[in-house]
């Protein structure tokens, strides 16, 4: 296991394109998939990480390196420690900023988080596709997120028939 | 939240065809090769993640209109039969013909003159049968619809409907309502189960209520909803309900997020008859006048939770004092419930429906003894100021028409920590009371200034100029009849 500081256990993570990435333990258990593999023995080397590549993979190691502080050294879960309010405002407002990004990115990181099992960032990106549908018609979510229509027409208007007003 | 824009037939048709064109082709090639976009191939726990954080049903019916695997991986929304019913209703009272408008006096006071480029300001009645209709036509139902209402157990006739157009289907009762929204319960016809709903008619939004099914689908008939306040703020939604049962007296749902609920059985909660929502806290106040408030913060996962109770205003009084309240006041309700709380107890008390007074105080007139009096307490707020409306209406026994007798109207004073009568005026506000919603609204055109507008007898009281109109003969029920205003 790859060590840099005293005290401080560092894990590599490797992405599939070759990119090796250095993290704290502690940063890197904010993923439950990863901690797993950690508390089974199973990270003696690097680990790699299938199907996410060295761009995500930077993007969700800086999310779990903001969030790894209000969560404290053990890693309990979010829930269980009571972060100060002024503390949770800012994380909301860098949270707020590192969705900004295109859909795809926004995609990929969606599947990391459900990969990875990260809750925090699970939350974050699904209610940014929340938002997107809440706010917008069936055709306007369909074009923000590049889906493509695969209903047959009848079968679209059988659907729309039956939930008539939720298309007024 | 913005809904979607309306669909004129040309603009479908077109987009039918449209549609046509391109789903076949696409339809053709799907078999073979996964849909292109990434979207689509979303895993399950994702897409069921995002489906629960849609608590609006329009919402959840356009997301699984999306795609195919969209609609193929989430659970099926809750279906809502009554909606076409409830539109169709709504459209009968809202819209009425032209010759259906004899507006009687309480009609013009609520209803400005109609303006034709937009919408006219005016609260409606709402039964928890239907809206009230005001051409004269009555719906007929039972007082105070608890959870029986669909079991046909009832021994007095549940009700009877003259006008179908402005009534809810028979398994569809209205337990209350805020602003433009109304709180609807859905009971299921053979087991009983209940659903709840946030409607509004005015945007057509509905919201399902999961969390409150689960807590409380499945009560007793016994259970009821007594007031449901809703707090909109763009994207977001609290509802707080006040409820009969003493292990659940009050509960918040943020929609979608969660729910929070007291201790059972604890204090002040289950002294509380009337709340009122102003910003973050929830005042109560008892039947005693005492005065709390609650404060509701909110954790990450945006679930509420109360801290910081205050007792604001203490009663002097310790004949009223609150503990009292629940086991003196047990026999006030009507007759067959009296025999079913009397038939077993023990087991009411552990299940807890019906173990909180409704808040009014009856009592027998001493020269009248044929006659009712009841206390009713309302709490709202005005301009920012915590108001309690004080009022003893009269039921004649010889005659249908009841009555005010005594009404007195009162400003929460923190710093005094007393209730201080209001003599003045409402600062140009009008009330309109009732025991489900009251608002304060600014007055103007034929809203009277300083005036309370009494849901129940159609009376209005001008408490600047001291006069009062007279009650009228209508079937609009004290307990559960609510108002609902147009957004403004």
């Amino acid at each position: 296991m790859a060590t840099r500081e005293a005290g401080k256990k560092m894990i590599m993570l490797k992405s599939p394109d070759g990119m090796e990435f250095e993290v704290e333990e502690a940063v890197a258990m904010e993923s439950q998939t990863i901690r797993k593999m950690i508390e089974d023995d199973c990270a003696d080397t690097a680990i790699l990480i299938p199907n996410i590549n060295s761009k995500i993979l930077s993007r969700v190691i800086e999310y779990c390196n903001k969030h790894v502080p209000t969560t404290g050294a053990t890693g309990a879960a979010a829930s269980d420690t009571v972060a100060p309010a002024a503390l949770a405002e800012d994380l909301k407002i860098w949270d707020a900023e590192f969705i900004k990004v295109n859909r795809a990115t926004r995609f990929n990181l969606i599947q990391a988080a459900s990969y990875l099992n990260i809750k925090g960032l699970l939350d974050l990106t699904s209610q940014t596709t929340i938002d997107t549908i809440s706010d917008n018609s069936l055709e306007e979510i369909r074009s923000f997120l590049s889906t493509k229509n695969d209903y047959l027409p009848e079968e679209e208007q059988t659907i729309r028939r039956e939930n008539q007003w939720a298309f007024q | 939240m913005a809904s979607p824009p309306p669909w004129s037939d040309d603009l479908l048709g077109l987009l039918v065809a449209v549609l046509d064109a391109v789903c076949s082709s696409i339809w053709r090639s799907v078999a073979s090769q996964p849909p292109s976009s990434p979207w689509s191939e979303l895993p399950d726990e994702i897409l069921n993640l995002v489906m629960a954080g849609l608590p609006n049903l329009a919402d959840r019916a356009r997301f699984q209109l999306v795609c195919r695997s969209w609609r193929a991986s989430a659970p099926p929304p809750p279906q809502v039969p009554w909606m076409r019913t409830v539109l169709r209703s709504w459209q009968a009272v809202s819209c009425p013909p032209p010759r259906q408008r004899p507006w009687k006096w309480i009609d013009s006071a609520c209803r400005r003159p109609s303006v034709p480029s937009r919408l006219p300001q005016r609260p409606w009645i709402v039964l928890p049968g239907g809206f009230y209709n005001h051409d004269g036509i009555y719906t007929y139902i039972r007082e105070c619809t608890g959870h029986g209402f669909a079991t046909g157990k009832q021994e007095c006739t549940p009700f009877k409907r003259s006008n179908i157009n402005s009534s809810f289907p028979d398994s569809l009762r209205c337990v209350g309502s805020t602003d433009g929204w109304l709180a609807l319960d859905y009971a299921d016809d053979k087991n009983k189960i209940h659903t709840y709903f946030l409607h509004n008619p005015f945007s057509k939004e509905v919201v399902a209520l999961p969390e409150l099914d689960a807590i409380v689908g499945n009560s007793s008939e016994l259970f009821q909803i007594r007031k449901v306040l809703i707090r909109s703020t763009p994207g977001d939604q609290l509802v707080v309900i006040m409820t009969n049962n003493w292990n659940y007296p009050i509960i918040l749902i943020p929609p979608g997020k969660g729910a929070w609920l007291p201790r059972p059985q604890a204090t002040p909660f289950i002294n509380i008859i009337d709340i009122v929502l102003l910003g973050n806290r929830l005042y109560g106040i008892t039947q005693a006048e005492d005065l709390f408030s609650l404060n509701v913060s909110f954790n990450a996962d945006g679930i509420p939770t109360v801290t910081n109770i205050k007792h604001h205003i203490r009663s002097g009084d310790a004949d009223s004092s609150v503990e009292s309240d629940l086991d003196e006041d047990q026999h006030h309700y009507c007759e067959n419930e009296e025999d079913r709380l009397q038939g077993n107890l023990y087991e009411l008390r552990t299940i807890g429906d019906n173990m909180i007074n409704d808040g009014i105080l009856w009592d027998e007139m001493p020269y009248a003894p044929n006659d009712h009096l009841a206390t009713f307490w309302y709490l709202l707020e005005s301009c920012g100021k915590l108001i309690m409306v004080k009022r003893q209406l009269q039921f004649p026994k010889c005659c249908y028409v009841k009555f005010t007798r005594k009404l007195e109207v009162f400003e929460a004073d923190f710093s005094a920590r007393t209730w201080l009568p209001v003599s003045g005026g409402l600062g140009g506000q009008a009330l309109f009371i009732s025991k489900r919603f009251s608002k304060s609204v600014s007055a103007f055109g034929e809203r009277e200034e300083d005036a309370i507008y009494f849901i129940d007898t159609g009376e209005v009281f001008n408490i600047k100029s001291k006069t009062q109109s007279r009650p009228v003969e209508r079937s609009v029920d004290s307990r559960c009849s609510t108002w609902i205003f147009p957004p403004s």
